[in-house]
């Protein structure tokens, strides 16, 4: 793991998460699953139950200890770990470079991407990782290997945005090519048309997935916080505009949060997840906030 | 609306100013790379045309703050009392203060509380006073002191209101004539100068009508400075003409003041009054002695008539003696006493020299000398008190001609380059010379050195004329109209005749010649004229030619004759009654015009010229009056130096004398006689564009001449917009920089 993508791991988002461990573990098959047990069944370590063999079932897993006192063939059935596949979808496009601080959005939803990765994979479950921006520019598949996360990394560290987005294609392309039920974790800023975007969304929830949206913004997007007479150069071709935002802050606040709680309205009215992300805020926070209301949404649903 | 500072209103121009900061503040900016350009478009869109609504409620605010203070700069300044809104505008006035001596005139009615009696002038000066507390504060004011002449006591106006107080309080009258508009003149000529918007003229007079003698040009002086300059005609003193008698001229008759001899005074009396004056008696004193040498009784003297009296003196001792005509009690005989006496200075001498150069003073026959009958007309008897000494032309030198008061040039053929000199140092230091032509004299050398050249002689010769050797054709002299003091008396037919002398050659005189640029020289005068025989029924002939003419060259005076002196040409010379007359007083005259410096009219200064012994001497005047005396500093005038002494305003004897010097001259200073005519000018005469104001025993002196005092400036008004325009754009910027 090189310097670049050790840089993607933050070591105390991940040592948080790992302080979760299980519990959050338990609140992400919890979701997926709801208060069943996962209908995704595989070899897995603990022993479930036993039942009677039937033809075709691998003899391997015949107990053949029941066999000696009972005389008769059982196979032995494990209680496997969730086995979802986590679809971490990261908007790449020019937009997402912005940065007022130390981190771009980018490079925030990078580390975001690569710590929910690394969580995952930690929990078993299989991880596909995507960045696009107008179209999917990189795109690891499923896997479920510890050994995948190396891969990721290189792949994140290596993107760079440049394009324009097109976030309603990007999800609609996955819906149509992810017909197996799975998460589908959305880290963009959503400078998109929104109608499109928020469709795109109901989509991968009418097929069954689950969303979760990550809306990633920089501080100075939230507040505005300009001075004097600034000229405002366009990030992905956009024509440059100048004023002096002190006299407009006001107005640019309200459009912005408007822009915001629709975005936020239209995730809660398809059953979404939205996590607000700023990346003036640690990561680590962002994660152990929204981890912790998993856990409590989850122990909502369980009693 | 006029601007007192038209200058800053180039300030305007700085209007700009804040467009261009507008302009260079728009290309000054941060860049910055925006991802969420979609939320700042739309905000601007919506806020766009607010925006720029405000930048330009802020430019516009901003360019009005600039051009107000411009504005206000210049101060810019209404004359309409409507907009009189911040009081009374300050004021930039000049006082110009009648000190005429009709000024001392007595009042009859007393001033409140006075006991009555007093003098037009404290009237005034109260006036004066008044005028100048009436200014607003920060005013500024001068003060003139008007006569004929104009004195500035105060010529830069003052803040300091006290100093003009104390100047008015100084202020005296003078003993001179009035004449408002040199005062009007150099009153406007200031206040062209001051960049203030209240200018006025504050003309305190009594409205004597001599005063307005320029009354036209006074007006049109206000009227052309209308708008600019207000001027006010403060009337003081009463509008009744009291009755005045003047001692209006003292004169010696003859102009020559021999000790031993009877000395004939001419005394003018004149009524400037309305109603006739009765028993007037005239006395005549010398040397301020308490009884009078001589007086006379004139019973009746009519409203505005002028009686011309004889009296008579004898000076016993050589020197300088002061001579007064007075009325009895002069201080008390009418309201105005300046002019009810007079004084003259003259110079008493023991002889009257007389040096007859004669050119043909060979003949064996005494009586054929050209100098025989000059001789025996000036000098009739031995001991006369005119001696004539006879010269032959060679040995003329300054030091021979100093001796005398006239030099006579007989015949005289020609001159040496040293007889001019010689002549010339004489003129400079007073002397007095006649010449007469003769068949002896080289026309051409007079006129092209004596005339041409030095600018002696008042006119060229011309060509002989007429032939002195038949009685049939001849010239006579006028007979009426005799303009030069010499020939005056002749006009009273009293005095005998003059014109039936018979001229039977000459050489013409011309008062038209081209003349010669001689620094010295003054300008020549005609004494008398020839006359054409009347033709046949005709009382009286055509003037002709001049038979003598006159001119002033340096401090002396020459006469020239177009005939001889001696019976060849003409037979003046044996007409006694009037050869000896018309000499004595060409004598007399040139010896007045060396005295003339001794008798000088109020204003004309004082001057003694220094011979070459005296030239680094002090001299020291004392005034009448006067505890100290002035002291004269020497000062060159063209080639002579001089002891002047320029203040001579008030009338009466001065002595003078030369530093180190034991002997003490005198002078006299005569009132000018204008003044004792009291008559007023009628207040719808005065200039129309001035404002009259009139003294009423007045205590509200000062709120009339504030009332008539309107206008303001506007800078502060002006100033306070600014102020409220600079809290204003403060506000606004505040407010609009406020997010929205």
């Amino acid at each position: 793991m090189d310097a670049q993508q050790a840089e993607l791991l933050d070591s105390e988002a991940i040592s948080r998460a790992e302080a979760l461990g299980l519990y959050a573990r338990y609140v992400v098959e919890g979701y997926m699953s709801g208060e069943h047990k996962s209908p995704y069944r595989g070899f897995a370590v603990e022993f479930a139950q036993h039942r009677e063999y039937t033809h075709g079932d691998d003899t391997r897993h015949v107990d053949w200890k029941v066999e000696a006192r009972t005389d008769r063939l059982f196979v032995k059935q494990y209680e496997q770990e969730t086995n979802y596949v986590a679809n971490i979808l990261l908007d790449g496009s020019e937009s997402m470079m912005y940065a007022s601080g130390e981190h771009s959005k980018l490079q925030y939803g990078k580390m975001l991407a690569a710590v929910l990765s690394y969580i995952i994979l930690h929990q078993r479950d299989a991880v596909a990782l995507g960045i696009f921006d107008e179209d999917m520019k990189d795109y690891a598949p499923r896997s479920d290997s510890k050994a995948s996360l190396h891969d990721i990394m290189a792949r994140l560290a290596a993107f760079d945005g440049t394009q324009e987005t097109d976030i309603a294609a990007t999800l609609h392309n996955m819906a149509v090519q992810t017909p197996r039920k799975g998460i589908f974790i959305l880290v963009s800023d959503f400078f998109d048309e929104e109608e499109a975007v928020l469709e795109s969304i109901q989509h991968l929830r009418f097929i069954g997935h689950e969303v979760i949206v990550f809306h990633t913004l920089d501080p100075y997007e939230l507040e505005f916080p300009f001075n004097g007479l600034v000229e405002f150069n366009g990030l992905e071709n956009v024509p440059k505009i100048l004023t002096r935002p002190a006299e407009i802050r006001q107005t640019y606040q309200r459009e912005f949060d408007a822009f915001q709680a629709r975005i936020r309205d239209g995730c809660e009215k398809n059953g979404v997840h939205y996590v607000l992300v700023d990346t003036s805020k640690p990561l680590a926070q962002i994660m152990s906030n929204y981890l912790s209301f998993r856990m409590r949404t989850s122990k909502g649903k369980q009693h | 609306m006029s601007f007192l500072n038209t200058i800053m209103l180039a300030g305007l121009a700085a209007v700009a100013v804040p467009i261009i900061i507008h302009l260079l503040n728009r290309r000054k900016f941060k860049t910055v790379t925006w991802a969420a350009m979609k939320f700042v478009k739309l905000s601007v869109d919506q806020n766009q045309r607010r925006m720029r609504i405000e930048d330009l409620i802020l430019l516009l605010i901003r360019c009005a703050l600039v051009a107000l203070l411009a504005l206000a700069l210049a101060r810019p300044a209404l004359k309409d009392s409507s907009t009189d809104v911040l009081g009374q505008a300050k004021v930039t006035g000049i006082v110009i203060l009648d000190n005429s001596y009709s000024m001392d005139l007595r009042l009859q009615a007393g001033e409140s509380g006075d006991s009555g009696g007093g003098a037009t002038f404290e009237q005034a000066r109260k006036a004066a006073k008044a005028t100048v507390d009436a200014l607003p504060s920060g005013s500024a004011v001068g003060v003139l002191l008007a006569s004929d002449i104009v004195r500035g006591v105060i010529d830069e106006p003052t803040y300091d209101l006290n100093q003009a107080h104390a100047e008015l309080d100084r202020a005296q009258v003078s003993h001179h004539a009035t004449d408002l508009f040199p005062a009007v003149e150099s009153a406007v000529n200031i206040l062209k100068e001051r960049a203030d918007l209240r200018k006025e003229i504050y003309i305190v007079t009594d409205g004597q009508a001599s005063g307005w003698q320029q009354n036209a040009d006074i007006q049109k002086l206000i009227e052309d400075n209308k708008g600019d300059i207000d001027v006010y005609v403060l009337r003081v003193g009463e509008d009744t003409v009291p009755g005045n008698m003047a001692i209006t001229k003292l004169d010696v008759s003859s102009g020559l003041t021999p000790v031993k001899h009877p000395l004939r005074i001419e005394v003018e009396v004149a009524n400037r009054g309305k109603n006739e004056w009765q028993d007037v008696t005239v006395n005549l004193y010398v040397d301020e002695r308490p009884d009078p040498v001589d007086q006379v009784n004139i019973p009746a003297v009519k409203a505005g008539e002028t009686v011309p009296v004889p009296l008579f003196a004898r000076l016993e001792k050589e020197g300088y003696h002061s001579i007064r005509a007075s009325f009895n009690d002069p201080e008390r005989y009418d309201s105005l006493p300046a002019d009810n006496q007079n004084r003259l200075v003259v110079n008493a001498v023991s002889d009257v020299r007389v040096l007859v150069v004669d050119g043909d003073g060979a003949a064996s026959d005494p009586r054929d000398n050209e100098s025989f009958f000059l001789g025996v007309a000036l000098s009739p008897v031995d001991d006369h008190y005119v001696q004539v000494d006879v010269s032959s032309p060679e040995v003329l030198s300054q030091s021979i001609l100093s001796k005398y008061t006239t030099i006579v040039f007989a015949n005289v053929e020609r001159f040496t380059e040293d007889n001019i000199k010689a002549m010339r140092d004489y003129l400079l230091n007073g002397g007095g010379l006649i010449f007469y032509p003769g068949d002896q004299v080289e026309v051409d050398h007079y006129n092209e050195e004596l005339f041409k050249k030095h600018g002696i002689l008042p006119s060229p010769w011309g060509l002989p004329v007429g032939d002195a050797s038949q009685d049939e054709e001849y010239q006579e002299f006028q007979k009426r109209g005799y303009e030069h003091p010499v020939t005056a008396p002749w006009e009273n037919p009293e005095f005998g005749s003059i014109g039936s002398a018979r001229t039977f050659r000459w050489l013409p005189l011309s008062d038209e010649s081209e003349q010669p640029e001689v620094e010295e020289a003054g300008l020549p005068r005609v004494v008398l004229r020839y006359e054409s025989r009347p033709d046949e029924g005709e009382e009286e002939g055509e003037l002709g030619g001049p038979a003598i003419m006159e001119r002033d060259w340096g401090t002396g005076r020459v006469f020239q004759f177009s005939s001889t002196a001696d019976i060849d040409w003409s037979d003046l010379a044996i007409r006694g009654p009037s050869v000896v007359p018309l000499l004595y007083r060409i004598i007399g005259n040139i010896q007045a015009n060396r005295d003339s410096g001794l008798n000088l009219r109020v204003g004309e200064p004082f001057r003694k010229v220094l011979a070459a012994n005296e030239q680094n001497k002090e001299g020291l005047v004392f005034d009448k009056g006067a505890v100290q005396s002035k002291t004269l500093t020497p000062e060159t005038v063209g080639a002579a130096t001089v002891l002047q002494y320029p203040d001579t305003h008030r009338a009466g004897v001065y002595r003078f004398s030369i530093k180190g010097s034991t002997e003490t001259n005198l002078f006299a200073v005569q009132p000018d006689q204008r003044e004792s005519d009291l008559f007023k000018i009628e207040d719808g005469d005065l200039p129309a564009d001035a404002q009259l104001i009139k003294w009423e025993n007045d205590a509200n002196f000062k709120a009339k001449v504030q009332e008539a005092r309107v206008g303001a400036e506007y800078w502060l008004v002006i100033l306070l917009i600014v102020l409220a325009l600079a809290g204003l754009e403060t506000f606004l910027a505040q407010k609009f920089s406020q997010s929205k």
